[in-house]
């Protein structure tokens, strides 16, 4: 969703500002980190930047932003990507009990069983939640 | 006879097509009166997808007609 022009100028020295803390501390102790840095440094300069350049473009092109106004709060659309996601956790939480069958089975370390057996539980608790508020709300 | 698709929910008949045509609009121009997308035009005129109450109240009052008349409710 687009956001305000201030928002992403933030987002965008926040980047920066990583990127910057990243390559100044390449000490070997915190090598890890500065890599850390960089990493998500980037991945915020990039999508702000791509963000900017679209509020740029749409402010150029108002019928271009109405429509994808439309094409994002269009009902239809927001019902099927809502279903699609629901589908996609549905079929990813399969997987996660999967993989930790697989960890069984190859002789993980139990505590790395534990984390994947965890993620499955967490994703049951996070379900039920949304699922008493939104009984709550309607 | 009722339509039910693959989530097992009723699917409305309704007249949007007809309508639409008899008033010569074009499926762009009511999906930009009604902000929505056209595709969403196009599913409620094959009966794939019931609208929203909200959007019902929409299309009724943009042809300036009763529900009743475009959303067809046919009990079994």
């Amino acid at each position: 969703m687009v956001k305000k022009t201030s928002f992403y100028v933030f987002i965008l020295i926040l980047g920066i500002g990583l990127i910057v803390t990243g390559f100044l501390f390449r000490a070997e102790e915190v090598k890890n980190i500065s890599g850390v840095l960089i990493g998500i440094g980037m991945s915020l300069f990039g999508s702000s930047l791509f963000n900017l350049f679209m509020k740029h473009f749409q402010q150029k092109h108002p019928e271009i932003k109405k429509q994808n106004e439309i094409y994002f709060n269009d009902e239809r659309n927001v019902i099927i990507q809502n279903r699609s996601k629901a589908r996609a956790a549905d079929i990813i939480q399969w997987f996660i009990i999967g993989l930790a069958y697989v960890m069984i089975l190859f002789d993980y370390p139990l505590w790395l069983f534990g984390i994947t057996v965890g993620i499955f539980l967490l994703y049951y608790l996070i379900s039920i939640y949304f699922a008493v508020k939104y009984q709550k709300e309607m | 006879m009722l339509s039910i698709n693959k989530e097992g929910m009723l699917l409305l008949k309704n007249r949007l097509e007809e309508i639409r045509k008899q008033q010569g609009v074009k499926q762009e121009e009511l999906a930009t009166a009604l902000e929505v997308s056209r595709q969403t035009i196009g599913s409620l005129e094959n009966g794939r997808y019931n609208p929203s109450i909200i959007l019902a109240f929409k299309i009724a009052r943009y042809f300036d007609m009763p529900i009743e008349e475009i959303f067809i409710y046919e009990e079994e």
